[in-house]
């Protein structure tokens, strides 16, 4: 609980008290595993449209007084998030290496899931972020494909995403069509804006308002933001944050179909000698087991769990996984690239309050011209609250402690900026998730195993981003400019996990078909960050929750065409 | 729990006396930034739960060259050795045996330089030793400096950064809503 003092939320009945509930036998329509930013999306589209729904979530249902602004207890003891403790993994770079037990991935474990505690930087993508390998040729070492949808398929349900989570922000110069305007107009630009203003200026470089799923007005019957400015890793106590524990899960609840299910941890997708799904064994948080029955199964537990539930659901049936005979799963994982920059200004920024950004630059979205591979943009920010800044941010020569130290970190908060980029990855079909031969996690079952080395283009991507991020921050007028040596490896255990069930046309290389429906299993889809084909440039929240807004439609319609089973 | 006799009910029991208890101890800098800091709030102590007497002497001593005090307060007086002891005992449990070695090898190493212990040390010859720490033992340095950061930074509920001393040093105020003007640089 907050020791601070705070608006209260909105009045609002809690959405649990009237919910509908259904019995473990009661075979409803759809069984949902994981109700964060697609799940719960999913959850109430099929709800309203007059499905029977359960969504089991691993996590805890909190409310906006169990979020604090407590850096000990949410980043470092994982109040909110998974706890490699209990839900260990091991990382390697290489298929030849031995794996040693690491963090290898963060995620929200609660209903509202990553939207609980993301940044909410909900940018769209652009049509080429949909067809890079034919815009590109081939890379070599690497899987470059197109999607089997295009922006336009998916235009309309952005824009159903950013009404029903209320995103502030405006058009840019070269982003793609939108059919309506912003929900919301931009957040105010604060200093951190100004300067990218002066920076982009100076470069010739494009700037514009950043899409944020943060309220700069009051949207829905729910606050505008506070400025607190602890958005970034800590869930938002006055809902101005679009996460959909604030949005869409008390509307899935409403329509009197939807029962969400926390501290249910799906450990098996069960199905029947046809090979069709027939529901989900899972643990509840007494760790007794139960079997929900469903008609239709939709993983929605992350671009990690979901490969990781589907390989744990092997069977005689389906020996390599369910839904694996393309061997895919798991596979082909990207987390985006994020090469900082950092700088130091004479006078108070004070990027510490407020949203973690306001403004950003997409002006390096391709990089053809380069001769680099991908591209992305820049916000200026500093999302990093007070124990994390001191522990880690300093430049090379700048000792960790004592006298000298002492006197770098004296206003650090106040006059430090990052000029953090965000990127494509490529994927790499040796990059991926697979079941470790040997950890089990606290419940007895296989942990996560983690293979991932970047492409050679991706460092050279990375470096280009991260040199012309000093440069930027150079020109707005920062006097000390460092950044951190790049890993050929993951440094810190990543948010993003996108492209380990990819869509595509043809089941030998696909998972999922463009409805989101397992190729080997007619009643099993699957829809979240694992569902990407190639990575975006580094914000890929709002496109998966416009997948699981397309993905539900196409759910309903194959639902009614009779694709269910029994 | 090291010492969870002797040097802990020794501790518990000077405590109980007060300040003035406090001041009749072995580390009187010790006492004088917490007398000034009870003073200040007129607060009962904390027992310590995890650390023994002669544990928080050298804790004081190592996290006050961390981050030493100044024009500023330092660790010392934003009681991170509080924050240690609780610590210790709950997410940093795994740390704490690794600590201890790693404060142990620094008393031998000051008893080689001919004194009682690390604590004992002048301030040089404390800084020198950490210095050897850091380059001959970075999982125990590490460790400890990853703690003592916390300890200085998070929040007081915690039981350090006494008076948001540490959150003043980097100029972060706990105040959790804010409007434009963010800073210098969109007044207009």
């Amino acid at each position: 609980m907050s020791d601070h003092r705070h608006p209260a939320p909105p009045a609002g009945a809690d959405p649990r008290a009237a919910m509908r509930r259904y019995r473990e036998d009661d075979a409803v329509d759809f069984v949902i595993v994981g109700a964060g930013a697609a799940g719960g999306i999913v959850a109430k589209e099929l709800a309203e449209a007059g499905f029977r729904v359960v969504a089991l979530e691993q996590g805890p249902w909190r409310t906006e007084r169990d979020f604090a602004h407590d850096e000990l207890s949410v980043i470092f003891g994982n109040a909110l998030t998974n706890d490699p403790a209990t839900s260990p993994g091991t990382y390697r770079k290489t298929a030849d290496e031995p794996a040693r037990r690491q963090p290898i991935m963060t995620y929200v474990r609660g209903v509202g899931g990553g939207s609980i505690h993301y940044a909410a930087n909900l940018w769209r993508f652009r049509e080429v972020d949909f067809e890079e390998r034919s815009r590109k040729g081939p890379i070599a070492g690497a899987g470059l494909a197109d999607w089997p949808i295009r922006y336009a398929d998916l235009e309309p349900f952005y824009t159903r995403a950013e009404y029903d989570l209320g995103v502030s922000g405006a058009p840019g110069p070269r982003d793609a069509f939108r059919s309506r305007p912003f929900p919301l107009p931009p957040l105010p630009p604060m200093s951190t804006g100004r300067l990218l203003e002066k920076a982009t200026a100076a470069l010739g470089w494009s700037v514009q308002a950043a899409p944020m799923g943060i309220l700069s007005q009051p949207y829905a019957g729910r606050a505008a933001c506070i400025g607190c400015g602890w958005c970034w890793g800590f869930g938002c106590e006055v809902r101005a944050k679009a996460s959909t524990l604030a949005t869409t899960v008390p509307r899935a609840v409403a329509t009197g179909r939807c029962e969400i299910r926390p501290g249910s941890y799906v450990r098996k997708v069960e199905h029947d000698a046809r090979g069709r799904v027939t529901g989900v064994t899972y643990f509840d948080a007494e760790r007794r087991e139960h079997f929900q029955r469903a008609r239709a199964v939709v993983l929605c537990a992350n671009g990690a769990e979901t490969p990781r539930l589907l390989l744990l659901s092997r069977s005689s049936l389906f020996p390599h996984g369910l839904a694996n005979s393309s061997g895919m799963v798991g596979t082909h994982v990207m987390f985006n690239g994020g090469p900082w920059s950092f700088g130091t200004f004479p006078e108070d920024v004070n990027a510490y309050r407020g949203p973690v950004t306001a403004r950003i630059t997409k002006e390096p979205y391709e990089l053809d011209r380069e001769g680099l591979q991908g591209g992305g943009g820049y916000d200026f920010r500093l999302n990093i609250p007070p124990a994390m800044l001191a522990l880690w941010s300093r430049p090379p020569g700048v000792k960790g402690w004592g006298r000298s130290y002492v006197d770098f970190l004296r206003g650090l908060q106040r006059r430090m900026v990052i000029a953090a980029a965000h990127t494509t990855s490529l994927p790499v079909p040796g990059n991926g998730f697979d079941l470790d031969p040997e950890l089990k996690d606290a419940w007895g079952l296989p942990a996560l195993r983690l293979t991932f080395r970047e492409h050679p283009e991706d460092l050279k991507t990375y470096r280009w981003f991260q040199e012309r991020g000093q440069a930027l921050l150079a020109a707005a007028g920062a006097t000390t400019i460092w950044a951190d040596p790049i890993d050929d490896g993951i440094s810190f255990p990543p948010p993003h996990l996108l492209g380990t069930c990819r869509m595509g046309h043809d089941p030998a290389t696909s998972v999922v078909d463009a409805s989101h429906r397992a190729h080997d299993v007619p009643n099993l889809f699957i829809v979240d960050g694992s569902s990407f084909v190639t990575s975006g440039r580094g914000q890929p929240t709002l496109t998966i929750m416009a997948l699981a807004y397309r993905a539900a439609s196409e759910m309903s319609r194959l639902a009614r065409a009779g694709a269910l089973g029994s | 729990m090291p010492d969870p006799t002797g040097g802990r009910r020794r501790f518990l029991g000077t405590l109980a006396g007060g300040t003035a208890a406090l001041a009749a101890m072995s580390w009187p800098e010790v006492a004088a930034a917490w007398r000034a800091a009870d003073a200040a709030r007129q607060a009962p102590d904390s027992p310590f739960r995890t650390l023994s007497t002669h544990d928080a002497r050298t804790l004081d001593a190592v996290t006050a060259q961390l981050v030493p005090g100044g024009p500023a307060p330092g660790a010392r007086e934003a009681r991170v050795v509080r924050f240690l002891d609780h610590w210790y005992a709950g997410g940093g449990r795994e740390q704490w045996p690794l600590v201890q070695q790693g404060l142990a090898a620094l008393d031998a190493q000051a008893r080689e330089r001919g004194a009682a212990d690390y604590a004992a040390l002048d301030g040089a010859a404390q800084v020198t030793l950490l210095e050897r720490a850091e380059e001959r033992q970075p999982e125990f340095f590490e460790a400890l400096r990853f703690a003592t950061i916390l300890g200085m930074f998070t929040d007081p509920k915690h039981g350090g950064n006494e008076g948001k001393a540490g959150w003043a040093l980097l100029g972060f105020e706990d105040r959790f809503a804010w409007h434009a003007p963010f800073g210098s640089y969109d007044r207009e």
